[in-house]
C-alpha cells in the first residue's frame, strides 16, 4: 500500500512544527550529550593514561633488593610464570648540579640500554645516551628548571652514605636529549633519602657507567593482553598479585644462595690477595735500592756545582752591588742637580716676579707722591680761603660796632636835646601861665576899671558893694575909708576925687599891665619858635637815628646770618681741611713707608740677583761631576760583564751536566713510583672488595627482596585512578539530573503534540487508515527528534567533555595523547533514554488516542475543565487575592503536571547553578583560611643537611642579626609518613607528614592549632599527638584513640589529643620529647619556618644567605600555585553552570510554549475583550513567574544538598574542602534563573503578540 | 450623513500563499444609534470580515469607518484596544468564554476592565443565570454559555454589541431565546447591535436589514415594522 499522502504529511509537520522539533532535539542532546561525556571522562582519563603506559610499556611488578641481584635471579624471573618481560637495569639517586648553580639538586638516575624493553622513556629532543659522559634528562625539574640538550651536570661525590664514585664511572654529564617517562607522569618525581628528600628530576644514563657489580632491581612486565585488561581494574589488580606471590620464594631462594657463594668466595679471595700483596712488594725493593745510588751520586755533583754557581753568584751580587751604589750616587746628585735647576728656575721666577712687583711698587708710589702734593696744594688753598672767611667777618663786625658807638653817641645827644627841649617846653609853658595869669588880672583890672568907670558914670560909684566902693576900701587906710564914707558932701566929693583917683590909677597900672602883657607875648612867642625849631631838630636827629640805627640793625642780622652760615661752612671747610689734612698725613706716612719698603726690595733684589748667580754656577759645577761619574761608571761595567760572562758559561756548562743526570734519575724515580702506586691501589681495591664483601656478607642476613607493584613505585599512579572515580561519580549524578529533566520536558511536549492532532487522528481514522500507519507519523517524529538530539549530543560531547576534564588535570598529570573512550554502553542507555522520553512518550500517547472512536476523536476536545482549587475553600485567604492572581492560581492548578514539570525542571538547574558555585566556594577559601587562619609563616627553607640543635640556634642567631624584618624562626623536622588507624586498617593515608617543632611556643605562634569543631586552641603536649582534621575523619580517628604511622617500613603509634583544623595536607603533630621516644634517636631538622614582620619575602635572597639552605618557598607562591590548580575546577564549574542554564531555558521555553499555544483561543479571547498587551503579556507569564520562585526556592535547598554530596565526592585527598556555600552564589544562581525567566519572557512575549484574533475565533478545530 | 455607524467604501484584503482574497469589496452601509440591524448573507459574503474591522480585531485595507463620530479607521493599535474594551461588546458563535473560570468570573473579566463596568450579579440576572453563577462554562448548556457570553459583553455597557452568528451552535428554541434576548435589550436599552447571521429568516425582527453578497453590501434597507422574535419561524 503506498502511503504517499500520509508521508507528505509526516514530512510537512516536522516542517510545520520546527521549533518544536528543534527544541526536543536541543533538550535531548543537551541530556544525553552531557551524560554521555562525562561518563565517558573516567574512562578516557584511564585510558588515556593506559596508552601512555602502554607506550613505554610500563612495568607491572618492579623488584629490589638489599643485594642486587644475578643474571641467573633475572633468568628465574623470566621463567616465572604470568611473566611476560623482565629487565634487570640499575638505579642510584644522584646529587647533582648545573655549573653556576649554588645547590645539588637528588635526580632519580637509572640505566638506559637500547636493548631494555621495558619502562622506555620517550625521547623529546636530541638522542639517547650512548657513550660514556653523556645522560638524556626529563625536561623539567621540581625547582622549576628546564634542562636544555647541552647542559652539563655535575655530580657530588656522595650522596646520603653512597660514594658516586664507587656507583658511577663519571660525574659529569652531559645533556643530550630530553626524555619523557610514564612513570613520572604526574609532575612529580617522588621523595629520596638523599639530599633535602625531594627528588628534582630523573634521567638515564647508558647502563655501563654503573660500577655495581649486581643489577640494582628487576622490572617485570606481566603477559597481560593489554587491549582487554584494563588498569585499575580488579583483573589487573590480581593478575599482579599472583605474579608477586610467585616471585616471593624465588627471592628468598636466590638470598640463600647468594650468601652460601659469597662465604666462599671472600675466603679465596682473600688468601690469593695475600699471596700476590708479597710479590709485589719484593719486585719494588730492589727497584729503590738501584735507584738510591744513582740519586747519590747526582746528590755529590750538585754540591759542587752549587758551590760554583754561590761563587759566581757572590761576585756577581758583589759587583751589582757596587754598581748600583755608584749609580744610585750618581742619581742623587743628578738628582740633587736637578732639584738645584727646579730651585733655581723658581728662585728665578720668584726674581722676576719680585722685579716686576718692585717696578709696579715704584709707579704706584710716583703716583702716590703727586696725588699727595696735589692734595697738599688743594689743602693749603682751602685754609687760605678759610681764613679770608674768618677775617670778612671781622672786619664787617669792627664795622658794625662802630656804627653802634656813634648810633649810641647819637642817641645820648638825643636825649640831651630831649630834655632841654623839655625844660625849654616847660619854662615856656609857665611863661605861657603866667602870662595867662597877667593876662587874666589884666582883663580882671579892666573889668573893675570898666565897671568903676561905669558906676562912676552912672554915679552908683557910692553905692555899697560896688565896685569902686570896694576897690577903694581895699586901698585906702581904714580912717581915710571911714572919712570917705563920712556921710558928708565933701566926704563925697572926696570919695568922688578918690575914687576918680583909683580910676585913673587903674587906667595907669592897666597900660602898664598891657605893655607887659605884649612883651610877654612877643617873649612867648620867640620861645615858641625857638622851642618847635629845637623840637624839629631833635625830631630830624631821632629820624636819622631811628634810620641809622634800623642800618645798623640790617647789617647786624646780615651780620649775623652771614656770621652763621659763614661759621657753618667754615666748619665743614675746617673738618674737611682737617680730614683732608689727616689723609694727607697717612698718605705722606705710607708714601715713605712704600719709599722705605721700595729701597728695602730693591736691596733685597740685589741680594737675589748674587745668589741667583751662585746657584747657577755651582749647578753647571755639579753637572761637570755628574758626566765624569758616569763615564767611570760605564767603563767599569765594561770591564766587569766581559769577566763575569766567562765564568758564567763554564757554570752553565757545569750544570747541564748535572741536568742530565737529573733527568735520568727521576724518569727511573717515576717509575718507580708508578709501579708502587698501582701495587698499592690494587692492594687497596682487593682489600676493599674484600672489605666490601664481608660487610655485604654481614648484611646478607636482612636480606630480602622487595616486590613492588605499580601503586607502590610509580608516583600518583594510584592519586589517578582516585580522580578519574571522582569524576565517575560526578558524571553519574549530575547528568543523570540533567537526563531526567530533559525527559521530563519531552514528555510534556510531546504529549501536547499528539492531543493537539487530535482531529487530524480522527480523520485518518475516520478514512480508513490503520493504528500502526496513525501512529508512525509520530512515532517517525519523536525517533527522528530523539535519535537527532541523542546522537548529536553524544558525537559533541564525547569529545568534547573528557576533553575539557582532561585540559582540567593537566595540571597534575602528563597523559600525553588523550585517547577518547567511547563508553558505548553508557551511550546506548542515554539515547536509549533520550528515544524513550521522545518516541515511546509519543507511542503511550497516540495509542491511548487511537484507540478512540473516530468521530470522538474529529470532535475537539472540551476544553479541560475549570475546577474550583483548594484554596477556594479557605475563603478568607482567596477573597484577600486579586482577579487576575485567583485566575492566576486556579490555572496553575488546572495543568497540574505541566506545574509540577516546570517547578521540578527549575529546582533542577537551580541546584545545578547552586552546586557550581557551591563547588567554588568549597575551593576558594582554602588557600586562604590555611595561610591567613591557620598558618603564619612567610616562607618555609628546607635544609640541605639536617641540622642539629646545636646548629639551629646557631642558624637562628645569624638570621635575626642579619634581618631585623624577622620576626619568627621555627626549625622542625618533616617526615613523609603513610597514617593508619585500628579502625580503618585496610585505607592507610600516604603521603601525610609527621612534624616535629623545635619549639613549642613558636610553632603554636606560627602554626595555630584550632579544634575543628569547637573552635578552641589546642595544646600539644609530650607524649600525644595532635593530628589534622580530615585524616582523623578518613581514618575514624577519635581524641584518645592512637594512630599508627609507617616510616621507613617501621610503624610507630601514639596516642591523639586532639583534632586541628586544617586544609592543605595532612599532619601529624608530636614535640620533640615525643619524637626522642618515640625514634629513640637525637631530633634533627630538615625545614625552618620563617614569619618577617612586613609578609614581604626575597626568597633568593634568603638562599643566598646559608649555603645549607636548599629552597625557599614564599607562602605567597604556594598560595599562587594552588590557586592556579584549582582553575582547572573552574572549567568544569563553568561547564555546568553553563550547561545548566541553557537546559533551564529550553525546559522554560518549552513549557511556556506549550502553556501558550495550547492557550490560543483564550489569549485571543482576551484580547478581544480589550486586554491590554501587558495584562495579556502577564495573563501568561504571571503563572510562569510564580513557578519560577517556587522553583527557585526548592532549587536553593536542592542545591545546598548537591553541592554537599558533590563536594564530599571531589574532594582531592590532599586538602579539605569548606562546606559553606557563600550567600553570593544562592543570590548569583537566584539571579541567573531568574534572568532566564525573564529571557523566556522576551522571547514568548512576541509569540503572544502575534497571536491573530481573528484566526483564533473563526472556529473550533 | 451623520449615521451611528457608517461604513465607506472599505475594503480588506487576505493574502493566502499565492491566493489573494477579497473579503470586503468596498463595503458601504450605515446603522443608525439605538438599531437592531442584522447583516445578512451567504458563507464568505464578507459578513464576519466586516463585523471583526467594526469590532477593532481586525483593520481594513482602505475606505473609512466611522462610529458614534469617531473615525476607528484610523485608530493605532492602542487606540483600537481601547476601542474594544469600552465601546463593543462581541458575542461569538462558540461563546468563547475561558474555560477557567466561572460564569461570575468571565463577566468581571471584562466589566472590571471597561470605564462603565457594570455589577456582574445584575447582569446575570438580567440574563436569568442568577443561580448559575458560581459555574464553570463547561457546567453550562450552549445556551446558558451563550447567554453568559451576552451578560459577559453587557457588563462593559458598550456603545455596540457586535454578534457573530450567536444562535449557530445553539438549538432552535434555545436561538431564539437568545435572540429575544438580544432584541429586548436593545429595545429596553436602547442599544444599537450589529447581529450576523446567514439565516435570511430573522430578518424580519431587524430594524435593519443589510444583505451581503461577494464581500458587497447589496442591500440596506430599514424595516419599518419589525416583528418579535417569537412570532417568527423558521
Amino acid at each position: 500500500m503506498k502511503l504517499k499522502s500520509l508521508s507528505k504529511d509526516t514530512a510537512r509537520e516536522f516542517r510545520k512544527s520546527f521549533s518544536r522539533f528543534l527544541s526536543i532535539t536541543v533538550i535531548i542532546c543537551l541530556g544525553v550529550g552531557f551524560f554521555s561525556g562525562m561518563k565517558a571522562a573516567a574512562p578516557t582519563m584511564k585510558a588515556s593514561a593506559q596508552e601512555s603506559f602502554d607506550k613505554g610499556n610500563m612495568m607491572d611488578i618492579e623488584l629490589l633488593s638489599t643485594i642486587g641481584f644475578s643474571a641467573e635471579d633475572l633468568d628465574k624471573v623470566k621463567d616465572t610464570e604470568g611473566v611476560k618481560e623482565a629487565y634487570a637495569s640499575y638505579s642510584v639517586d644522584v646529587l647533582a648540579k648545573l655549573s653556576g648553580e649554588k645547590n645539588f639538586v637528588c635526580i632519580k638516575t637509572t640505566g638506559y640500554s637500547d636493548k631494555n624493553p621495558i619502562n622506555r622513556p620517550e625521547l623529546i629532543e636530541g638522542e639517547y645516551p650512548e657513550n660514556r659522559g653523556e645522560c638524556a634528562i626529563c625536561a623539567k625539574s621540581l625547582n622549576g628548571y628546564e634542562y636544555k640538550v647541552g647542559d652539563v651536570l655535575t655530580l657530588d661525590a656522595t650522596a646520603g652514605k653512597t660514594n658516586i664514585s664507587e656507583v658511577l664511572c663519571d660525574m659529569e654529564y652531559t645533556v643530550v636529549g630530553i626524555i619523557d617517562s610514564p612513570m613520572y607522569f604526574s609532575h612529580n618525581y617522588g621523595t629520596t633519602s638523599v639530599g633535602d628528600g625531594n627528588v628534582y628530576a630523573y634521567m638515564v644514563i647508558p647502563e655501563e657507567e654503573f660500577l655495581y657489580a649486581r643489577f640494582t632491581e628487576i622490572y617485570v612486565t606481566l603477559d597481560i593482553d593489554r587491549s582487554e585488561v584494563k588498569i585499575y581494574s580488579d583483573e589487573y589488580e590480581s593478575m599482579v598479585s599472583e605474579v608477586s606471590e610467585k616471585l616471593a620464594p624465588i627471592g628468598a631462594e636466590s638470598i640463600k644462595a647468594f650468601k652460601e657463594e659469597a662465604e666462599k668466595q671472600i675466603s679465596d679471595s682473600e688468601e690469593e690477595f695475600n699471596k700476590q700483596k708479597d710479590d709485589a712488594y719484593e719486585k719494588l725493593d730492589e727497584t729503590k735500592n738501584q735507584l738510591d745510588d744513582a740519586k747519590n751520586q747526582l746528590s755529590d755533583a750538585l754540591r759542587k756545582l752549587t758551590d760554583g754557581w754561590d761563587k759566581y753568584n757572590a761576585g756577581y751580587d758583589e759587583y751589582i752591588e757596587q754598581i748600583s751604589e755608584a749609580e744610585a750616587q750618581l742619581r742623587a746628585q743628578k738628582n740633587l742637580i736637578a732639584d738645584y735647576k727646579r730651585q733655581l728656575a723658581a728662585s728665578e721666577k720668584e726674581y722676576n716676579e719680585a722685579e716686576a712687583e718692585l717696578k709696579a711698587a715704584r709707579e704706584k708710589l710716583d703716583k702716590g707722591r703727586a696725588e699727595y702734593n696735589k692734595g697738599l696744594e688743594d689743602y693749603n688753598a682751602g685754609l687760605n680761603a678759610y681764613n679770608d672767611g674768618i677775617a670778612q667777618l671781622a672786619n664787617a663786625k669792627n664795622q658794625l660796632d662802630s656804627a653802634k658807638a656813634e648810633l649810641d653817641k647819637a642817641r645820648t645827644a638825643l636825649d640831651a636835646g630831649w630834655a632841654e627841649y623839655y625844660s625849654g617846653e616847660e619854662k615856656y609853658k609857665e611863661s605861657e601861665e603866667t602870662l595867662n595869669a597877667g593876662k587874666d588880672e589884666y582883663s580882671e583890672n579892666l573889668n573893675t576899671l570898666d565897671e568903676m568907670k561905669a558906676e562912676y558914670t552912672a554915679g552908683t560909684w557910692n553905692d555899697s558893694g560896688s565896685t569902686c566902693n570896694e576897690i577903694l576900701r581895699a586901698n585906702v587906710t581904714d580912717e581915710l575909708w571911714i572919712i570917705l564914707n563920712r556921710p558928708t558932701a565933701l566926704a563925697q566929693l572926696s570919695k568922688k576925687l578918690a575914687v576918680a583917683g583909683v580910676i585913673s590909677v587903674y587906667e595907669i597900672k592897666l597900660a602898664e599891665a598891657k605893655e607887659q602883657i605884649d612883651r610877654g607875648e612877643e617873649e612867648l612867642a620867640q620861645a615858641k619858635s625857638a622851642l618847635d625849631e629845637a623840637k624839629k631838630q631833635l625830631e630830624d636827629g631821632e629820624a636819622e637815628y631811628i634810620s641809622g640805627k634800623k642800618q645798623y640793625d640790617e647789617g647786624l642780622a646780615k651780620y649775623n646770618k652771614e656770621y652763621a652760615e659763614s661759621t657753618e661752612k667754615l666748619a665743614d671747610a675746617k673738618v674737611r681741611l682737617e680730614s683732608a689734612k689727616q689723609t694727607l698725613q697717612s698718605s705722606l706716612t705710607q708714601l715713605n713707608k712704600g719709599e722705605a719698603e721700595y729701597k728695602e726690595g730693591q736691596e733685597k733684589l740685589a741680594a737675589a740677583q748674587a745668589r741667583l748667580a751662585d746657584a747657577k754656577k755651582q749647578i753647571a759645577d755639579g753637572e761637570g761631576q755628574i758626566s765624569d761619574g758616569e763615564k767611570k761608571i760605564e767603563s767599569s761595567k765594561t770591564a766587569a760583564s766581559e769577566k763575569f760572562d766567562v765564568s758564567k758559561k763554564e757554570l752553565e756548562d757545569a750544570q747541564k751536566k748535572y741536568d742530565d743526570g737529573k733527568k735520568e734519575y727521576d724518569e727511573g724515580l717515576e717509575q718507580y713510583e708508578n709501579a708502587k702506586k698501582d701495587a698499592e691501589l690494587k692492594l687497596a681495591e682487593g682489600a676493599a672488595q674484600i672489605q666490601n664483601a664481608k660487610s655485604a656478607f654481614v648484611e646478607l642476613d636482612d636480606g630480602k627482596w622487595y616486590i613492588f607493584n605499580r601503586n607502590d613505585v610509580v608516583w600518583n599512579y594510584s592519586g589517578l585512578g582516585q580522580d578519574a572515580d571522582r569524576i565517575d561519580a560526578i558524571s553519574g549524578l549530575f547528568p543523570a539530573f540533567f537526563l531526567i529533566v530533559a525527559a521530563l520536558v519531552c514528555v510534556t511536549t510531546m504529549t501536547r503534540m499528539v492531543e493537539e492532532q487530535r482531529s487530524q487522528m480522527g480523520a485518518y481514522k475516520a478514512l480508513g487508515y490503520s493504528k500502526i500507519h496513525i501512529l508512525s507519523k509520530y512515532l517517525k517524529y519523536a525517533l527522528a527528534a530523539g535519535l537527532a538530539g541523542g546522537v548529536t549530543g553524544q558525537l559533541i560531547c564525547v569529545q568534547l567533555f573528557p576533553g575539557i576534564i582532561m585540559k582540567a588535570y593537566e595540571m597534575m598529570y602528563d597523559f600525553g595523547k588523550v585517547k577518547i573512550v567511547v563508553p558505548w554502553h553508557m551511550l546506548g542507555i542515554s539515547l536509549l533514554a533520550g528515544i524513550g522520553c521522545t518516541a515511546f512518550v509519543a507511542f503511550l500517547c497516540c495509542h491511548k488516542e487511537v484507540k478512540t472512536a473516530a468521530a470522538q476523536l474529529m470532535r475537539p476536545r472540551a476544553p479541560k475543565a475549570g475546577k474550583k482549587i483548594l484554596l477556594e475553600r479557605i475563603p478568607f485567604i482567596w477573597n484577600s487575592f486579586n482577579f487576575s492572581f485567583k485566575i492566576t492560581l486556579r490555572n496553575l492548578f488546572r495543568y497540574k503536571v505541566r506545574f509540577l514539570m516546570t517547578v521540578v525542571g527549575i529546582t533542577g538547574c537551580m541546584a545545578l547553578i547552586v552546586s557550581g558555585f557551591g563547588l567554588k566556594n568549597a575551593i576558594d577559601p582554602i588557600v586562604n583560611l590555611q595561610y591567613e587562619k591557620i598558618s603564619d609563616y612567610d616562607v618555609i627553607i628546607s635544609l640541605y643537611e639536617p641540622y642539629s640543635e646545636a646548629q639551629a640556634e646557631e642558624c637562628k642567631r645569624e638570621m635575626t642579626a642579619n634581618d631585623q624584618s624577622i620576626d619568627r624562626l621555627l626549625f622542625a623536622k618533616q617526615l613523609d609518613i603513610t597514617a593508619k588507624s585500628e579502625s580503618v586498617p585496610d585505607e592507610p593515608m600516604s603521603h601525610s607528614y609527621l612534624f616535629v617543632p623545635q619549639n613549642i611556643t613558636d610553632f603554636e605562634a606560627l602554626q595555630h592549632l584550632i579544634d575543628a569543631d569547637t573552635g578552641e586552641t589546642v595544646k600539644l603536649s609530650d607524649g600525644e599527638a595532635v593530628i589534622t582534621g580530615k585524616m582523623a575523619k578518613t581514618l575514624s580517628i577519635d581524641v584518645g584513640d592512637r594512630v599508627t604511622f609507617t616510616y621507613d617500613n617501621t610503624d610507630y603509634s601514639v596516642k591523639v589529643s586532639g583534632i586541628v583544623e586544617n586544609y592543605v595536607y595532612h599532619y601529624i603533630y608530636i614535640t620533640p620529647d615525643t619524637y626522642k621516644e618515640l625514634f629513640g634517636d637525637e631530633l634533627t631538622f630538615n625545614s625552618l619556618f620563617a614569619s618577617t614582620l612586613d609578609g614581604e619575602v626575597d626568597s633568593e635572597e634568603i638562599l643566598l644567605r646559608n649555603s645549607n639552605f636548599l629552597t625557599a618557598t614564599k607562602i605567597s607562591y604556594i598560595c599562587q600555585t594552588m590557586d592556579e590548580n584549582f582553575k582547572s575546577l573552574y572549567l568544569v564549574i563553568a561547564v555546568l553552570i553553563v550547561a545548566a542554564s541553557a537546559l533551564a531555558v529550553v525546559v522554560l521555553y518549552n513549557l511556556t510554549n506549550i502553556n501558550i499555544s495550547e492557550r490560543v483561543r483564550e489569549i485571543a479571547t482576551m484580547k478581544v475583550l480589550g486586554f491590554k498587551r501587558e495584562e495579556t503579556d502577564m495573563y501568561v507569564f504571571r503563572e510562569n513567574i510564580i513557578m519560577t520562585v517556587i522553583g527557585i526556592v526548592f532549587g536553593n535547598i536542592c542545591g545546598y544538598m548537591l553541592c554537599r554530596l558533590i563536594i564530599n565526592m571531589v574532594e582531592v585527598d590532599m586538602v579539605v574542602f569548606s562546606r559553606v556555600i557563600q550567600p553570593a552564589s544562592y543570590i548569583y544562581s537566584t539571579l541567573i534563573t531568574v534572568a532566564i525567566t525573564f529571557a523566556v519572557f522576551l522571547l514568548m512575549k512576541s509569540k503572544i503578540r502575534k497571536i491573530d484574533m481573528v484566526e483564533a475565533l473563526k472556529s473550533v478545530e | 450623513m451623520d449615521s451611528y455607524i457608517e461604513f465607506e467604501n472599505v475594503y480588506k484584503r487576505y493574502r493566502v500563499g499565492e491566493v489573494s482574497i477579497t473579503a470586503a469589496d468596498g463595503v458601504t452601509f450605515n446603522v443608525e444609534e439605538g438599531e437592531f440591524a442584522v447583516v445578512v448573507g451567504a458563507s464568505g459574503a464578507g459578513k464576519t470580515t466586516v463585523l471583526n474591522i467594526l469590532g477593532g480585531i481586525d483593520t481594513c485595507d482602505e475606505g473609512r469607518i466611522v462610529v458614534d463620530g469617531k473615525e476607528i479607521s484610523k485608530y493605532n493599535e492602542k487606540e483600537m484596544t481601547l476601542y474594544r474594551r469600552n465601546d463593543i461588546g462581541f458575542v461569538f458563535q462558540f461563546y468563547n468564554l475561558i474555560p477557567n473560570l466561572t460564569a461570575k468570573e468571565n463577566v468581571e473579566l471584562a466589566s472590571q476592565i471597561a470605564n462603565s463596568g457594570v455589577n456582574a450579579d445584575g447582569i446575570l440576572e438580567k440574563v436569568g443565570l442568577r443561580d448559575r453563577a458560581a459555574n464553570f462554562p463547561s457546567q453550562l448548556s450552549g445556551g446558558e454559555q451563550q447567554r453568559v457570553a451576552i451578560a459577559r459583553a453587557l457588563s462593559k455597557s458598550p456603545k455596540l454589541m457586535l454578534c457573530d452568528e450567536p444562535t449557530g451552535a445553539l438549538d432552535y428554541i434555545t436561538g431564539k431565546k437568545i435572540l429575544a434576548l438580544l432584541q429586548e435589550t436593545c429595545k429596553k436599552e436602547g442599544m444599537t447591535v450589529v447581529l450576523i447571521t446567514h439565516n435570511a429568516a430573522i430578518t424580519p425582527m431587524a430594524d435593519r436589514v443589510i444583505r451581503m453578497k461577494n464581500g458587497r453590501v447589496t442591500e440596506n434597507t430599514v424595516n419599518e415594522n419589525p416583528m418579535d422574535v417569537s412570532e417568527i419561524e423558521w
